[in-house]
């Protein structure tokens, strides 16, 4: 049992930054997660805290890590990766003048929160993905499991669709959406999670040779995982209480399109 | 970051660390937030000052939330009165003031500064969060 070395602890957190950066770049540019993290209630903002600290449990425990890894590794690996977040959310915003030292901390807080929690993510993926292929080569020496798919489809779903979920546009295609567009749009996530998932020779990805019930069950899945997700960042994002249950309905479906994409595509990349 | 072994690099250490009293402090934070809110709705203080080092006639306008809750669009409106007359009128329009939090903005009226000038709020809008 050796000490990892200090010069590979700083290689490892500067691909996990550039991760994070990579993956969080469009919502560290956004006004409305800005917003976001000012107006959110603090039930709101410790939800988002518990539901991303899972997320990188579940990704660090399915595919960050080694399988054999202990609990207790995972959970350091996971606190590590959220420290490396706050510091870059904070810097970032500070270096684009989102925050100054003149704000009130509930105002910094906030802003921070919201952005470094997707930046967590971006950073442990960019850590466990981005490194050389003999690093990760024994990672992938896992069995494919139920568990491992859902929670890496979450995170890739997580991921994809938070760049746009709190944008005005998700609002603006929902209330532009009939009935038939809608329906449309929920056809063209299961056929392009179809095409990822079964058809492109995705790293990871199956055939249509498995047989219709695993493919259609496959979709299934994949699309109630994009919703899930869907519904869980427009909560977050304000976009639930003050709408009907058709306004509601029509933003998830209008949003679980990136976020199918990310939910299968995302998964295989990042698994 | 990965380490099957027990032992942690100092760095490793110091970031763990950090990021532990970072969670707990924001946490923590978040949970007496909580239980401080009493569903007050914004409430807004609003100063002016005359600003003599800009150009023009420039009021410096401050905008304070002292409420539990974040207003949005913000609808300030003034009327300027020069010798008891109301000479010219504007509003400052502010997409947010967090709580807790001042905005500072600025208005320019088109008049010369007379001594008598008296500058009035004539309305305060805002919306819920």
């Amino acid at each position: 049992m050796q000490k990892t070395q200090i010069s590979e602890t700083t290689k490892e957190y500067g691909r996990g930054i550039v991760g994070g950066l990579l993956f969080s770049l469009p919502l560290l540019y956004t006004m409305e997660v800005w917003w976001t993290g000012f107006i959110a209630s603090p039930e709101k903002l410790l939800a988002f805290i518990l539901f991303t600290f899972l997320l990188l449990l579940g990704y660090n425990r399915h595919a960050g890590m080694k399988p054999e890894t202990s609990f207790r590794e995972i959970l350091y690996e996971s606190v590590e990766d959220i420290a490396l977040a706050f510091v870059v959310a904070f810097i970032f915003l500070l270096l684009i003048s989102r925050i100054t030292l003149s704000m009130s901390f509930d105002e910094i807080a906030g802003k921070v929160i919201v952005e470094s929690m997707i930046v967590a993510i971006g950073v442990s993926v960019g850590s466990a993905q981005l490194g050389e292929k003999q690093e990760n080569g024994d990672k992938k020496a896992r069995d494919n499991g139920f568990l491992q798919m859902g929670v890496l489809a979450i995170c890739g779903a997580a991921l994809i669709s938070s760049s746009v979920a709190p944008t005005e546009e998700i609002l603006q295609i929902a209330i532009k959406s009939n009935g038939l567009e809608l329906l449309f749009m929920i056809l063209v996530s299961l056929f392009i999670s179809a095409v990822i998932l079964f058809y492109s020779d995705f790293k990871g990805a199956g055939t249509l040779d498995s047989g219709f019930k695993n493919v259609s069950t496959n979709l299934v899945i994949h699309y109630f995982i994009a919703l899930i997700v869907s519904l869980i960042m427009l909560w977050f994002f304000g976009r639930i209480s003050c709408y009907g249950l058709s306004m509601v309905v029509a933003q998830t479906i209008v949003l679980a399109i990136p976020a199918s994409i990310g939910a299968s595509a995302g998964r295989l990349l990042i698994g | 970051m990965e380490n099957n072994g027990n032992k942690h690099n100092i760095l490793e250490k110091v970031t763990f660390y950090l990021g532990l009293f970072i969670l707990l402090l924001l946490v923590s934070y978040l949970i007496f937030d909580f239980n401080k809110q009493k569903d007050l709705p914004a409430k807004l203080e609003i100063v002016t000052t005359y600003m003599p080092s800009m150009p023009n006639y420039t009021y410096k306008v401050e905008t304070t939330n002292t409420g539990h809750e974040t207003a949005s669009s913000v609808h300030i409106g003034f009327d300027l009165y020069q010798k008891g007359q109301m000479v010219e009128k504007t509003v400052l329009s502010l997409d947010y003031v967090p709580r807790e939090s001042t905005e500072e903005g600025w208005i320019i009226f088109r008049k010369t500064r007379m001594p008598s000038d008296s500058l009035v709020i004539t309305s305060v809008s805002f919306l819920g969060p």
